[in-house]
C-alpha cells in the first residue's frame, strides 16, 4: 500500500493505516523535534503531539509533499512546546519540596532528561552542534535544521515555515554565520579538516 | 572589500544551488576577483558540512496512535441489537401463536353446544311465545299495555281466586266479563279472545315481545322485573370469522420481523461496518 492509499484509508478513520505512516515518518519527525527543542523528553512529547495533530488535520492535506506538510506540523508543535517552556518558572537555586522546605539531595543536580542511551547518542560534536543550534532564534534554527540537517530545498523549507522564499534565503544565511561563529568556540571538538574554519 | 549581508545571502544560496540568472553570473565574476568572498564561501561550506555530520537521532520509541489518543470511539458492532430484536420478536411470535392456538381450541370446544342451543330456540315459534307471554299480566305491565298501578288496583278489587288472566281476557275482548255468565261459556270465550288477541298482539309486537323475559318467580304483589337481553346474540351461534383475523396479520408481521432481524444480524456480523 503506497502513501496515497494510506492517507485515504486514514481519512476514512482507519487508524492502523495512519500508524503505518507514523512508523514510516517517526524518525524524521522526532529528529526534527529533537534538533529544534534539544531535549529528548520534550522532543518525544512534541513528536507525539505532532502525529495526533496530523491525524486530526489530515483532511487539510491538499496533496503535494507529505513530508513538508508533516514537518510543518511538527515545527508548529515544537514552537508551542518552546513557548510553553519559556512560560515555565525558573527552578530555585536551592530546591524546595512541596511544603517549601529546602531539599538537600544530590539527585537534584542530575539532569532528568539525560539518560545513558542519550549520552551515547550525544557525542561531543553533536552536542556542540546542538548547543549552537539552541543559541539561534526559533525560526532561524528551524530553517537551518530543515535545510542543512534534513536536506530540504528552499522552496520546501519555505512551505514548512510558511514564509516567502526570500525570507528563507536571508535567514538561512544569517543562521549559518551565527553557527559558524559558535562552532569556533568548539574548535577542539571539530575534525582536523574543519579546524581552520574562521582562520581567514 | 567588506562582505555585506546581501553577499552572505548570495553566497549561502550559491552554496545550496539556489542562485540563478544574473545574480549567479555576477557572484561568480566577483568571486574570481575577490578572495574574501572565496574565503567566506569556504567557511559557509565547512559549516554546512559540520552540520551534516550531526548524527540523525532515531526515534526512541514508536509514536503510533491509539484510539484513546485521538479521542476515537470505536464503533460498536450493531449485530447484537439486531440479534436481540430477532429474539424478542421470536418470543412475541410464539406468544401470539399460543394465543391463536388457545383460541382455536376454545372454538372447537364450543362447537357442539351451539347447534343444540340453536335447536332449542328454533323449536318454539314466535307467535306461540307471544301467546304465552300474553297470559302473564306482568308482561302486559312490562309492555306498557296496562298501567302498573291501575292493574294493582284492579287486582285488589277482584276476588283472590279469580284468575289474573281474566284481566287479559277483558282487555283482549274489549268488554267486561259479566258475573252471571256461565263459567264454561266464559272459559270458551275467554280462550277464543285470548288466542286471537294474543295472536294480534304477537303480530304487532313480535319483535318487542321477544325482547323481554319474564321472571318465573314473580307474583302480583311484587314489582314485575324484566331483564333485557339481546335476542340475536342468544339465538345465533358464535360468528365464524370469514376474513384474515388480526392475530393472523400479527403472526405474519412478527414472522417477517424475525426473519428480517435475523438476516440483518447475520449480515452485520459477517461484514461489520
Amino acid at each position: 500500500m503506497d502513501l496515497k492509499d494510506q492517507i485515504n484509508k486514514s481519512l476514512e478513520g482507519d487508524l492502523d493505516s495512519f500508524n503505518q505512516i507514523v512508523i514510516e515518518f517517526q524518525n524524521l519527525v522526532y529528529n526534527q523535534a529533537y534538533r529544534i527543542l534539544g531535549e529528548p523528553g520534550t522532543a518525544e512529547d512534541a513528536t507525539q503531539e505532532a502525529f495526533i495533530s496530523a491525524y486530526k488535520k489530515l483532511h487539510t492535506y491538499r496533496g503535494g509533499s507529505f513530508k513538508s506538510w508533516l514537518l510543518r506540523i511538527v515545527s508548529n508543535a515544537c514552537y508551542d512546546e518552546f513557548r510553553r517552556r519559556k512560560r515555565q518558572p525558573v527552578s530555585p537555586l536551592f530546591p524546595e519540596n512541596k511544603q517549601g522546605n529546602e531539599v538537600d539531595s544530590a539527585s537534584w543536580l542530575e539532569d532528568p532528561g539525560e539518560k545513558p542511551e542519550d549520552s551515547l547518542l550525544r557525542n561531543e560534536l553533536s552536542e556542540a552542534i546542538q548547543i549552537c543550534l539552541d543559541r539561534l532564534e526559533f525560526e532561524f534554527r528551524t530553517i537551518v535544521i530543515l535545510v542543512d540537517l534534513q536536506g530540504m530545498d528552499y522552496a520546501s523549507a519555505a512551505e514548512v515555515i510558511d514564509r516567502p522564499l526570500g525570507t528563507v534565503k536571508s535567514r538561512l544565511a544569517r543562521a549559518r554565520r551565527n553557527l559558524q561563529d559558535c562552532l569556533q568556540s568548539f574548535r577542539e571538538l571539530l575534525p582536523v579538516e574543519f579546524r581552520h574554519v574562521g582562520e581567514v | 572589500m567588506q562582505i555585506t549581508d546581501k553577499d552572505w545571502v548570495q553566497l549561502s544560496a550559491y552554496l545550496d544551488g539556489e542562485l540563478s540568472g544574473r545574480d549567479l553570473n555576477q557572484l561568480r565574476k566577483r568571486m574570481l576577483s575577490d578572495p574574501q568572498l572565496q574565503s567566506a564561501l569556504e567557511q559557509l561550506k565547512i559549516t554546512k558540512q559540520i552540520l551534516r555530520t550531526a548524527p540523525h537521532v532515531p526515534a526512541p520509541r514508536n509514536f503510533t496512535l491509539t484510539p484513546k489518543m485521538v479521542g476515537f470511539k470505536p464503533k460498536k458492532p450493531t449485530y447484537p441489537r439486531y440479534r436481540l430484536a430477532a429474539v424478542v420478536t421470536s418470543f412475541l411470535l410464539i406468544g401470539v401463536l399460543v394465543l391463536d392456538l388457545g383460541r382455536f381450541v376454545n372454538i372447537g370446544a364450543m362447537a357442539p353446544t351451539a347447534p343444540i342451543y340453536y335447536r332449542e330456540v328454533s323449536q318454539e315459534s314466535v307467535p306461540e311465545a307471544a301467546a304465552d307471554a300474553v297470559e302473564e299480566p306482568s308482561l302486559l305491565v312490562a309492555e306498557g299495555e296496562v298501567d302498573q298501578d291501575q292493574m294493582k288496583a284492579e287486582l285488589e278489587d277482584q276476588p283472590a281466586d279469580e284468575p289474573a288472566a281474566s284481566i287479559a281476557v277483558e282487555e283482549a275482548i274489549g268488554e267486561p266479563v259479566s258475573e252471571g255468565m256461565a263459567e264454561d261459556e266464559l272459559d270458551s270465550r275467554t280462550l277464543e279472545k285470548d288466542i286471537t288477541g294474543a295472536e294480534n298482539l304477537a303480530e304487532e309486537k313480535e319483535e318487542t315481545f321477544l325482547g323481554y323475559q319474564v321472571s318465573s318467580t314473580q307474583t302480583l304483589e311484587t314489582e314485575p322485573t324484566t331483564s333485557v337481553f339481546d335476542l340475536e346474540e342468544e339465538v345465533h351461534p358464535p360468528e365464524r370469522e370469514t376474513g384474515v383475523s388480526f392475530l393472523r396479520i400479527l403472526e405474519i408481521v412478527l414472522g417477517v420481523g424475525v426473519l428480517g432481524f435475523s438476516a440483518a444480524a447475520w449480515f452485520r456480523r459477517k461484514k461489520p461496518s
